[in-house]
């Protein structure tokens, strides 16, 4: 049975990957996760420079969902080289960094350092940061031109697997797709959180320092199918399809409506054990099915 | 002090409820038949424990108060959907825990005192604590509870051999002495001239009682050693979401990893968020 997935250059074991930002830098879960069972990897966001992020309380639990905003807290690039990378060398599947950078120039000059580093295998680009150089306001990966402009300029300093990374807050998700395809991306990753708020009544006063933060886990995981599927019929890459993964049959759900990897985030939080078994789960589902290759399920949807 | 645990100790297990308990009003005395766990788990650290429950997500922490063996003794407080769902478990049902986690109390016995303060069910993990000194030097140590009235007294049972070194505070006088734990701890700062000792103070309770110590120690006795164990929200438990941080001299510091016991002089007061 086959169950590898491609993604330009880069080989997964198996279709399980965990979502930037709820896998800290590769090692934080220590032992409860065996990372042998992974497909791969994907590290908290990094910017060039390290970012404090925002003032707590960051964290808010609303109906089967999380709201997060942590604000891109993170070491920035130096310290993640000397740092964080070395811990990750003897790891046993796929190192995938994910990487943010304001500007084309600050996502390239991630790149080229990062190109040098050999136990980066991949690279995601987070594109949910404010459009600063196309005046079309909003974020990166609202902007068919920005995103292209960024995966381009990523292009041009690697030859790892380049993954671009979008927002579901879009009217025309094919429309960003096409724009990362035609740029050179070898797969697209979605969705990232969708802005939310919550209010404390008694105070008054909203739930996140922050004030608004991004909504994850399974209440948004409907919309990230909808999203992958829509985005299925528009690119011919790979799609690593995310948003309220918490068993194998929600990993499917995303399979089948066209992602090739899936990857976990919240649930992470929830259960680490069980979200380890979601690879040998899928092969029990495909034996049922009497199935060779998991390409056989990617996009299998029968929608007539 | 406080010292860091090797990560790789941390597990995720099924525990069997061997007992929960209420013991005062909103209270309960959660007993966690857990070897893996009990085994290792040091004074101040905490578990993080999955309410089962589909639709609530988050586990929730909360502080070992001391291990007995293979159980696990935790004292909760029901505030909200987990607590009260948690209340609803009976002996013999299981729940999913990972832990131990966060840094840990570590006593300090080259001062000539140790001063323990527990507000509420905050002084949960100060049992624990205690009582890891209680063989081997009982002088040394002294415990100050403090509840709004006699009812919500609940650790009596447990102090056992600890009796001597604990004062009981109320609010309302109905049990002990009357007064806040905060005004317990400098009456007797000054009777018993602590300020001249070599003592360190360890802390768990309200933020409100944590920053009167602190204000307290600013102005008194800037030298003074007062470590406490801080509360934020929490999503992986374990250091990797950045969700639980507080703000530090240092920059902000994640309580399930650098914490929970933190030395407050390292603490940014005026930053510390009260929406816990
Ligand atoms: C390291 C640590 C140790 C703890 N130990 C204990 C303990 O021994 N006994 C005990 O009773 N409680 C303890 N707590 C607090 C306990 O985790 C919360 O009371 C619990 O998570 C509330 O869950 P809930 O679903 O009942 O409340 P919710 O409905 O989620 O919220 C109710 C209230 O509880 C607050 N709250 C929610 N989650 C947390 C949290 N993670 N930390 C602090 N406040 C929170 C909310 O702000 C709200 O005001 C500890 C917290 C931490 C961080
Ligand atoms: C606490 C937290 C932090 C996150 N940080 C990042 C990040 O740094 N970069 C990023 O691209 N996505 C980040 N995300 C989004 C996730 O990678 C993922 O896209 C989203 O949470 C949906 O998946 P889930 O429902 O399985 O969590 C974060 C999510 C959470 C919950
Ligand atoms: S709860 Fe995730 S870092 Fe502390």
């Amino acid at each position: 049975m086959n169950v590898q997935v491609t993604i330009g250059s880069l080989i997964l074991p198996n279709p399980l990957t965990v979502a930037s930002g709820t896998f800290g830098y590769g090692v934080e879960y220590g032992g409860l996760i065996n990372a042998g069972t992974l497909g791969a990897i994907v590290t908290k966001t990094i910017t060039p420079v390290p970012r404090t992020g925002n003032r707590p309380s960051r964290l808010w639990e609303t109906p089967s969902g999380l709201l997060n905003s942590i604000g891109l807290e993170n070491v920035g690039l130096e310290r993640f080289i000397t740092e964080k990378i070395p811990p990750l060398e003897s790891y046993p599947c796929p190192v995938i960094v994910s990487i943010m950078g304001e500007t084309e120039e600050g996502f390239a000059r991630l790149t080229e350092r990062l190109d040098g580093c050999g136990r980066v295998d991949g690279l995601e680009l987070n594109l949910s940061c404010p459009n600063i150089a196309y005046h079309g306001g909003g974020l990166i990966a609202q902007d068919p031109e920005a995103v292209g402009a960024v995966v381009a300029a990523v292009r041009k300093k690697t030859k790892k697997a380049v993954i671009a990374k979008l927002t579901p807050e879009v009217s025309d998700i094919s429309a960003i797709g096409r724009a990362a395809e035609a740029a050179g991306a070898d797969a697209i990753a979605l969705i990232n959180t969708i802005k939310a708020m919550a209010i404390d009544v008694e105070t008054r006063r909203p739930r996140l320092g922050n004030v608004t933060g991004g909504l994850s886990g399974p209440a948004i995981r409907p919309v990230a199918v909808r999203l992958v599927w829509e985005l299925f019929q528009a690119v011919r890459i790979p799609i690593i399809g995310m948003g309220g993964i918490a068993t194998c049959e929600d990993a499917l759900e995303f399979i089948i409506a066209g992602a090739s990897a899936i990857a976990v985030g919240t649930y992470i939080f929830v259960d680490p054990q069980a979200v380890t078994a979601i690879p040998d789960d899928i092969c029990d589902y495909m034996k049922k099915h009497r199935m060779k290759d998991i390409r056989e399920l990617v996009g299998s949807v029968q929608v007539q | 002090m406080c010292e860091k645990k090797d990560k790789t100790t941390m597990v995720q297990t099924k525990a069997h409820i061997a007992q929960n308990d209420k013991v005062g009003p909103g209270l309960y005395h959660l007993v966690c038949d857990c070897a893996v766990i009990a085994q290792r788990v040091l004074p101040g650290q905490f578990v993080h424990l999955r309410i089962p429950d589909d639709a609530l997500l988050m586990r929730r922490p909360l502080s070992v108060s001391f291990a007995e063996e293979h159980l696990l003794h935790i004292f909760y407080k029901v505030v909200g959907k987990g607590s009260k769902l948690m209340s609803t478990l009976h002996k013999g049902d299981s729940v999913d825990v990972v832990g131990p986690l966060g840094n840990s109390f570590v006593l300090d016995y080259s001062c000539e005192c140790a001063i323990l303060l527990g507000g509420g069910i905050g002084a949960a993990p100060l049992i624990g604590l205690a009582k890891s000194t209680a063989q081997k030097k009982s002088a040394f140590v002294t415990l100050i509870i403090g509840a709004q009235d006699a009812q919500h007294h609940i650790f009596q049972p447990v102090i056992g051999e600890l009796s001597d070194a604990v004062i009981l505070a109320t609010d309302d006088g109905s049990l002990g002495v009357r007064g806040l734990v905060s005004d317990v701890f400098f009456e007797m700062w000054k009777t018993r001239r602590l300020k001249t000792k070599k003592c360190a103070v360890y802390a768990c309770g309200p933020r409100g009682m944590l920053a009167a110590l602190h204000a307290f120690f600013e102005k008194e006795s800037p030298d003074a050693v007062f470590w406490m164990s801080l509360e934020e929200k929490m999503a992986c438990g374990v250091g990797a979401c950045q969700g639980c941080v507080v703000p530090t001299v240092d920059g902000y510091r994640r309580v399930c990893v650098e914490g929970p016991i933190f030395d407050s002089r390292h603490i940014l007061w005026g930053e510390l968020n009260n929406n816990v």
